[in-house]
């Protein structure tokens, strides 16, 4: 909870920085936004002085950026400004990936998600009339659902933290039973190479090295003449074997996604719309 | 209720993930225009992301990692699609703000 709250005073410090920096001059728009600095820094390093481990100061320091870049998406006028917001989201998660030991996953959200993403939203900002969006108020109809789904939020994150257990306890019975009823063995894929597995091990020979050599392989640094073992070299394997017949459906998703966006938004010579459905 | 953090692990992850989600469907259900709907709809699906992370480092197997990868592909496809149909709304009715759309209501 402690955390939760941490991450409201630094939507309060954004509110604040930006209601300085949208007045039109004098001392109190600079006052205000280094008030609102204030109010994300120094909760961040009181809350943050106990941590030890660079990974944690990374996803704590670059999940607060990320939180204050999603509310400029959220409440952001300028549509530019919000794509770029969206970029500086990705960028962020992509170093939270790597502090979870992901760093293929952070590799293509930079690639696709940073990159390809955004870069078509800044697209059809060049294509079409955006207006400054101020958020509309859509009325007092809507005020009962978002309160009911602020509050299942909350109870999430209330059940979240009080079932929270250390990071190497097991996994929970019906994780396990999802796993199977998949058909996979869940626990037989473990996070680090060479680790003692329950069935045929496939870095066996990782093992059978002199230690040092080994260790050097685990650790993912280049090594002359050998396959470098690492966890993307996992993820293909795990992707190209048990996850086939997902990934190919994945990519058919995305062939006809290509080619439904080309025939939602092909124009015809006349300037009549062929193909589009609306 | 202690005023520091021990560590940064999966819990604290898991609600960094439901804030985001919580931010995302707050723009999408605020916003008048398809454009920044479509935005918040990505804020969706990175909050989805990061959960599957932090859960399969929590269970230490890469399932989840593949699974956000699946979800990062579904993501593309949505924002290509999303992108075609916010130019063919434009050039029907010179605006995408939804407030022109509401014909469409079910």
């Amino acid at each position: 909870m402690t955390l939760f709250g941490f991450y409201i005073l630094t939507l309060a410090g954004y509110f604040v920085a930006r209601a300085g920096l949208r007045r039109r001059g004098g001392p109190a728009r600079i006052v205000l936004a280094l008030l609102g600095a204030a109010f994300i820094v120094v909760p961040a390093l009181v809350l943050g002085r106990g941590l030890t481990r660079a990974a944690d100061v990374l996803r704590f320091g670059l999940s607060a950026v990320a939180i204050v870049a999603a509310a400029h998406i959220v409440i952001g006028e300028r549509p530019v400004h919000c794509a770029l917001a969206l970029l500086v989201v990705f960028l962020c998660l992509a170093g939270i990936f790597v502090a979870f030991q992901a760093e293929f996953l952070a590799a293509i959200t930079i690639s696709i998600n940073a990159g390809a993403v955004v870069v078509t939203f800044l697209f059809i900002l060049m294509l079409i009339d955006v207006r400054l969006d101020r958020g509309v108020d859509t009325g007092a109809g809507w005020v009962w659902p978002a309160v009911a789904l602020a509050a299942v939020f909350t109870v999430l994150v209330a059940v979240t933290l009080a079932g929270a257990r250390p990071a190497n306890s097991p996994p929970e019975p019906w994780f396990r039973m999802a796993g199977s009823a998949y058909g996979s063995e869940l626990m037989n894929t473990r996070l680090k190479a060479g680790a003692p597995s329950d069935g045929a091990d496939e870095f066996q020979w990782l093992n059978e090295l002199p230690p040092g050599e080994a260790k050097r392989m685990r650790s993912g640094r280049p090594y002359p003449l050998r396959p470098i073992s690492g966890y993307t070299r996992h993820i293909g394997w795990e992707l190209y074997t048990k996850y086939t017949v997902p990934f190919e459906v994945a990519s058919l998703i995305l062939t006809i996604a290509v080619v439904g966006a080309v025939a939602i938004g092909r124009q015809g010579r006349a300037g009549e719309v062929r193909g589009g459905g609306l | 209720m202690e005023l520091t953090l021990q560590s940064f692990d999966v819990p604290h992850t898991l609600v960094f993930a439901a804030l985001l989600a919580g931010l995302g469907l707050v723009g999408l259900l605020r916003r008048r225009n398809m454009l920044f709907i479509l935005l918040a709809l990505e804020l969706l699906f990175a909050a989805a992301e990061v959960a599957f992370v932090a859960v399969a480092n929590h269970v230490r197997t890469y399932n989840g990692q593949i699974f956000a990868i699946f979800v990062i592909m579904i993501a593309a496809a949505q924002a290509a699609v999303g992108v075609a149909i916010i130019v063919t709304m434009y050039r029907h009715r010179q605006s995408i703000g939804t407030e022109h759309w509401t014909s469409l209501r079910g």
